[in-house]
């Protein structure tokens, strides 16, 4: 799995492509803990790159989106593929990570 | 539906490399096949992540397995009505309940595999008899 992070007048973008499973799930939450150690909570997961998740990538999305709310921010998903929609849907939690269609979209005009 | 069945089997160290190693295989199978439906091929590399990851963490927490390494060895197969995945590993035994795997509360950032994977298949069983055997069945829904 690739990361690349981006920054954006009022949020920061992480964007894993390839799978997102056990080897590479350290990585994504280790960013996600920089960014808000950085000052910077508001966090979108850009997905559309990510073929693939299972539970391990799912743990590190939690454990973003946990980290995120306590700094008084969010993780919020954008453009997740459709494998990943579907396990999203399997384990339920799409109801707590939200998918945004685009990762602009999903601070919109907060 | 053709009756051929497509067959490829792997053996490594129980590392996280081999998880990818074996994930990468599925989808060449899945390729060669060429029928499987988008949700088979999601849900059935969904749990065979989730074993093969179980698998690895178990190797790794281990004494034998920091020692010397856990091998384990599986046998991917793409049938017309099945897709089956057969794990051996020679860890020591692992103490889990596959019946009683359920997912955690909504925020737990781990503790969910097991229950994804009996969500994704039809069959899961694992075996302890000269190492641990996990098989893995879902059947092909279209």
């Amino acid at each position: 799995m690739k990361l690349t992070v981006t920054t954006h007048e009022g949020y920061a973008a992480v964007r894993p492509v390839g799978r997102l499973t056990a080897s590479g799930a350290p990585r994504l939450k280790q960013e996600v803990q920089k960014l808000i150690e950085s000052g910077q909570p508001r966090i979108v997961v850009d997905l559309a790159e990510t073929e693939f998740i299972d539970s391990s990538g799912l743990g590190a999305l939690i454990g973003g989106l946990k980290a995120a709310r306590v700094a008084e921010g969010d993780l919020r998903l954008a453009s997740a593929t459709d494998p990943v929609k579907s396990v999203l849907k399997l384990t339920s939690l799409d109801r707590v990570l939200k998918d945004y269609p685009t990762a602009e979209a999903a601070f919109g005009n907060e | 539906m053709n009756e051929t069945t497509f067959r490829r089997s792997l053996s490594g160290t129980a590392e996280l490399p081999f998880v990818e190693e074996v994930l990468d295989a599925l989808t060449a199978l899945y390729e060669k096949a060429g029928n499987v439906s988008a949700e088979d091929r999601t849900f059935f590399s969904l749990a065979v992540s989730e074993v093969a990851t179980n698998i690895v963490t178990h190797a790794c927490a281990s004494p034998t397995g920091q020692l010397s390494g856990v091998s384990v060895s599986v046998d991917l197969t793409v049938e017309a009505e099945n897709l089956t995945a057969r794990f051996v590993d020679d860890a020591a035994p692992a103490d889990v309940s596959v019946a009683e795997a359920k997912l955690p509360e909504e925020l737990a950032e781990s503790g969910r595999g097991l229950a994804i994977a009996t969500m994704a298949l039809d069959q899961l069983t694992y075996d302890v008899h000269d190492g641990n055997t996990w098989k893995l069945l879902r059947r092909r829904r279209s």
